[in-house]
């Protein structure tokens, strides 16, 4: 009995350890990826095809999302030949992990305002914006529209 | 004595047990019985994807990964499945309605249950501050187009015109204020015409859709009677063929509110005398068609877009008009109803929706000649846009 | 998940009924555990490690405290307990407290520390609860140590009260998880619970809670003296019938599986002081604090001073329990002092009143207090007590409250109605008269379920108000 409690005790002292861990692990948002954002773009856009989407400039991304590509280390956005299709591809390479707050409100504004145009008329529009994917993983983010959105993100999770 | 009065009560308590043990029970039995039967239905039902009275794509049966089930987006998805799958979801909606209704509500998700049929949109709370910043890019944009007249038109909604028909004390927002309040910010170089008068004047009137958020064409033609004037038309039509092109419309405010009690009749005008010629170009899409009417819309549930089909980024319009007179029209949907009135005066007509367009406009004015500006707006999309600053900012 | 869902009364509370059922007793409680930790998973996945982690470290935790004493080694069982209440207090603390400490010390300090705020664990605060429960009733040797893993995992994570209470106290429940017998007449009452419940939350709380947000949303220059009351008296019956609604669906369908949790909320509107009222309203909250607080810190039993000291350290955590804000200390504190004020000076002028002056006097702090509760920040809650007293208000009664009043006024009948404990013991009264009228109840029972499932289909609108503490 006295050795299965010392045995109990340890086993408390890993629990509390293992508890730090997944603390720290919740608070460290992911980890930082050195992964060039070009060849990140590249097997995203790869992997679910893009289909309708052409590359747009800093000025596309300045005024669709209101952000300055210049601020962060990298900006891919990619947009529907058709201002009536809403399919669209954003990848944000931060320069660091604080900005993601800021690159998360720029894109939630940027749907809002989408599914505000496009509510009560655009029903698939409206669809496709609504299973939109958003992900943050550590120093990079992504943002898809499209039906494959799913795929763009296995690809992009991959990627880094 | 005593002993009858104990034995009297100990009897109603074993009445009163057995009462309960028999509540109890066929509680039991029918709870079991209406989720076991709720449950095989909703296996059984075939899921569908489309909802017609709610205009909107259901939610269909997630896929199940792990990286949805970690971060639990799986399971929200999952819940909106089940209950946009439910049996008979259509209703239940209805009896949902019936409830609120009985207990007296008069507003019905962001819709005002107004008198005589009339669905009413509760205004929206302006945005102040990109009111303000488009305001002023629209003064801007017309003092660096100084050559060019540019005009301001901003239609009021239902809930303020036809005040009347209001559920009585429901908050709505003064939007004749509203608009004085635009107009001072917009200063001199903007010149501005208010058509609420002239639709106050004929309130009586279906001047509004009663199950859609826009404005009938006859509620457009008496605006328009007023904008023919300031946008100086000289001589214009006041003989039209009417013609009804539905007569079962229920539009978006049926849709959000759930009441399809009414219905509209959609109207198309044509000029008798003046009628042109026309080539409308879909530029985003690179389409053409005789034609700004758009007949497949009307089998469609959303009848307001018989107009043009709906909204569209760009749109060009040649008419064989002979005077050099080419407006550029920066509006929402309810200038889609408008153009039909305005089309036979102008040489070109290019139609902007900032919502949805993202490129210069500088080219557009000078490639077209553009002789007349017009922002044609209600109130409310105007009070509440954040799109118009972008396309016009000078860069 | 929520109770007050389409999936939970549909799809998860069918699957979890039928597995509970099929299986032989021994494997029972194992049947509530999984279905608690898929439970949980459900809204948060990640978080089901804390869960998991509360579980097994309280549970070697007794079992030390339990050996160090049988060993006669008192000074280590008490180590391990103040080890074990500060781990559990540090995680709640940690999860609940951390955004809104370095908050305020960013606002005091010089230098801005960043932080990510997390979203907060669902239910941490009940279930933290509990287990310190647990935890302080071994230490005391008021309940024998459970040696049940699967059991003791059950106890702590029982979906029914899981994320929104009653607290049950580990010693309400010890025999229970052992030994306990479902019955027909008790899952018929706990299917009974489960619908008031559901009636109250889906039908009452939410249609009254749109009233609410309609006036919450309307500009401050907008706002009547009247509108202002509406607002206040609507989300008073919200929170309540939410709340109330919320605990009443836990204790049903405890009962369904055989337990019973003490009741949460008993008719706490129509108590005639604070004092009362808080005798009355989330009653296992009250009980755990007057329990695990307020008597081990002396409780009354000390001098006056003390005694006072001991008023307010119990209201300001409780206040502090509600949610990381300064709303809710004030909100705790605010009872602090009106009971404490009730205990010491009004007591005999209390007495003394009628009583439909002591139900006003108590109803009106009752709502001044949701004032604080529901405002965004301490400012707005002033700004909102003004307008209730005419300062800064849109007048005395405008167009925009007679459209509130009229939209709802039978709304507020049948709530009314509902606060009191006359309504239903007329009813059960009325109902008892005659067997043949046991249908009829039944009948009546059904209409409740079908109303709310078609409010459940509808619900874009099934915010739960409890969820964020």
């Amino acid at each position: 009995m006295k050795s299965l409690m010392k045995y109990i005790g340890v086993i408390k002292y890993i629990l509390i350890l293992f508890l730090l861990a997944f603390i720290v692990s919740l608070l460290s948002s992911g980890e930082i990826s050195d992964a060039d954002i070009k060849d990140v773009s590249k097997q995203v856009v790869k992997a679910y095809g893009a289909k309708g989407l052409s590359a747009a400039d800093n000025r596309m991304v300045k005024r669709l999302y209101g952000i300055n590509a210049n601020d962060y280390e990298g900006v891919t956005l990619y947009v529907s030949d058709s201002n009536m299709k809403v399919e669209e591809l954003l990848i944000v390479k931060l320069k660091d992990v604080s900005q993601s707050e800021a690159v998360e409100a720029a894109i939630e504004g940027r749907l809002d305002k989408q599914l505000e145009s496009f509510e009560g008329y655009g029903v698939e529009q409206s669809k496709l914006l609504k299973d939109h994917v958003l992900d943050v993983k550590g120093n990079y983010v992504l943002y898809v529209v499209d039906k494959k959105a799913k795929k763009a993100d296995k690809a992009f999770q991959k990627s880094l | 004595m005593a002993l009858g009065k104990r034995r009297k009560k100990s009897e109603r308590q074993r009445e009163a047990r057995q009462w309960w043990e028999e509540f109890y029970s066929r509680l039991v039995k029918i709870f079991v019985v209406i989720l076991g039967i709720t449950v095989l239905v909703n296996i059984i039902k075939r899921d569908s994807s489309f909802s017609e009275a709610e205009n909107r794509m259901l939610a269909g049966r997630p896929e199940l990964t792990w990286e949805s089930v970690k971060s639990g987006k799986y399971m929200s998805e999952f819940e909106s499945y089940v209950s946009d799958q439910f049996f008979m979801r259509n209703q239940w909606i209805t009896l949902k309605l019936y409830q609120d209704k009985l207990i007296g509500k008069r507003e019905s998700n962001g819709v005002y249950l107004g008198k005589k049929g009339y669905l009413m949109e509760v205004p929206n709370d302006p945005d102040w501050e990109n009111v303000e910043r488009n305001v002023k890019e629209i003064s801007a944009f017309a003092k660096r187009n100084s050559d060019i007249t540019t005009y301001m038109c901003l239609v009021p909604n239902a809930s303020y015109i036809l005040k009347d028909k209001m559920p009585y004390g429901a908050p709505a927002r003064d939007q004749a204020k509203d608009i004085r309040k635009v107009h001072n910010m917009a200063g001199d170089a903007v010149k501005k015409i208010d058509v609420t008068a002239a639709l106050q004047k004929h309130a009586k009137e279906d001047i509004y859709y009663k199950t859609d958020h826009h404005w009938t064409s006859l509620g457009a033609y008496y605006a328009f009677e007023k904008l023919a004037a300031e946008l100086k038309i000289s001589n214009p039509e006041s003989d039209y063929n009417v013609y009804t092109v539905a007569d079962d419309f229920q539009g978006t405010l049926a849709s959000k509110s759930g009441y399809h009690r009414s219905k509209d009749i959609v109207q198309v005008y044509e000029p008798k005398k003046q009628n042109k010629e026309y080539v409308v170009m879909y530029v985003e899409e690179g389409e053409k068609s005789t034609s700004i009417y758009d007949r497949e819309s009307l089998k469609e549930k959303d009848k307001y877009t018989v107009f043009f089909g709906g909204n569209h980024a760009r749109i060009d319009i040649s008419t064989t008009q002979k005077a050099r007179k080419n407006l550029l029209l920066f509006k929402d949907s309810y200038a889609n109803c408008m153009v039909q009135f305005l089309l036979p005066y102008y040489q070109n007509i290019v139609i902007i929706d900032p919502r949805y367009f993202y490129e210069s406009v500088d080219n557009i004015i000078e490639s077209y000649s553009i002789t007349d500006i017009l922002f044609l707006y209600n109130v409310d999309t105007f009070l509440g846009d954040n799109s118009i600053a972008d396309v016009l900012a000078d860069d | 998940m929520i109770f007050s869902s389409v999936f939970f009364v549909y799809v998860f509370l069918p699957i979890v009924l039928l597995a509970y059922f099929l299986v032989p007793r021994k494997f029972k409680n194992l049947v509530i555990l999984i279905a608690s930790l898929i439970f949980y998973a459900w809204g948060e996945p990640i978080y089901v490690v804390l869960m998991v982690f509360s579980i097994v470290y309280n549970y070697i935790t007794g079992i030390e405290i339990e050996y160090h004493r049988s060993e006669g080694q008192k000074r280590r069982a008490r180590t391990v307990f103040w080890i074990a209440v500060a781990v559990n207090l540090s995680v709640l603390g940690f999860f609940k407290y951390y955004g809104f400490l370095l908050q305020n010390l960013n606002r005091i300090l010089p230098v801005d520390i960043p932080y990510r705020a997390l979203p907060l664990p669902i239910g941490i605060s009940f279930y933290t609860f509990q287990t310190l429960s647990y935890v302080i009733d071994v230490y005391k040797g008021n309940v024998a140590v459970q040696k049940n893993l699967i059991y003791f995992g059950t106890y702590i994570s029982m979906f029914p009260q899981l994320i929104a209470g009653p607290i049950v106290r580990y010693a309400d429940v010890e025999q229970q998880l052992a030994n306990r017998r479902e019955s027909f007449s008790k899952i018929g009452n706990g299917i009974a619970w489960f619908l008031r419940g559901v009636g109250k939350k889906v039908l009452l709380a939410n249609n009254i809670g749109m009233a609410y947000d309609a006036i919450a949303a309307l500009p401050n220059q907008d706002v009547s003296v009247l509108t202002a009351w509406i607002g206040c008296a609507a989300y008073t019956f919200q929170i309540y019938f939410d709340f109330s609604g919320y605990s009443d669906m836990a204790i049903g369908l405890g009962k369904m599986f055989g337990f019973d949790f003490i009741k949460n909320f008993d008719y706490p509107y129509t108590s005639s002081s604070i004092t009362e009222f808080w005798r009355r309203w989330h009653m296992s909250l009250g009980t755990w604090f007057r329990e695990y607080v307020y008597i081990p810190l002396g409780g009354n039993r000390v001098s006056k001073g003390k005694n006072i000291r001991n008023i307010f350290v119990v209201w300001m955590l409780t206040g502090l329990w509600h949610g990381a804000a300064w709303n809710f200390i004030f909100w705790g504190l605010y009872y602090g002092v009106l009971l404490f004020l009730e205990k010491y000076l009004l007591k005999d002028v209390l007495e003394r009143l009628p009583g439909f002056v002591k139900h006003i006097y108590t109803m009106v702090f009752v709502m001044l207090g949701w004032v604080f509760f529901f405002s965004p920040s301490m400012g707005s809650a002033f700004r909102y007590i003004g307008r209730m007293f005419g300062i800064g208000a849109h007048g005395l009664v405008d167009a925009t409250a007679v459209y509130y009043l009229y939209n709802y006024i039978l709304l507020f009948v049948v709530l009314i109605l509902c606060s009191v404990p006359y309504t239903y013991r007329k009813f059960t009264r009325f109902m008892l008269q005659k067997k043949s009228y046991c249908g009829i109840a039944v009948a009546l029972y059904v209409v409740m379920f079908v109303l709310s499932t078609a409010y459940l289909v509808n619900a874009t609108y099934n915010p739960f108000l409890y969820f964020r503490f």
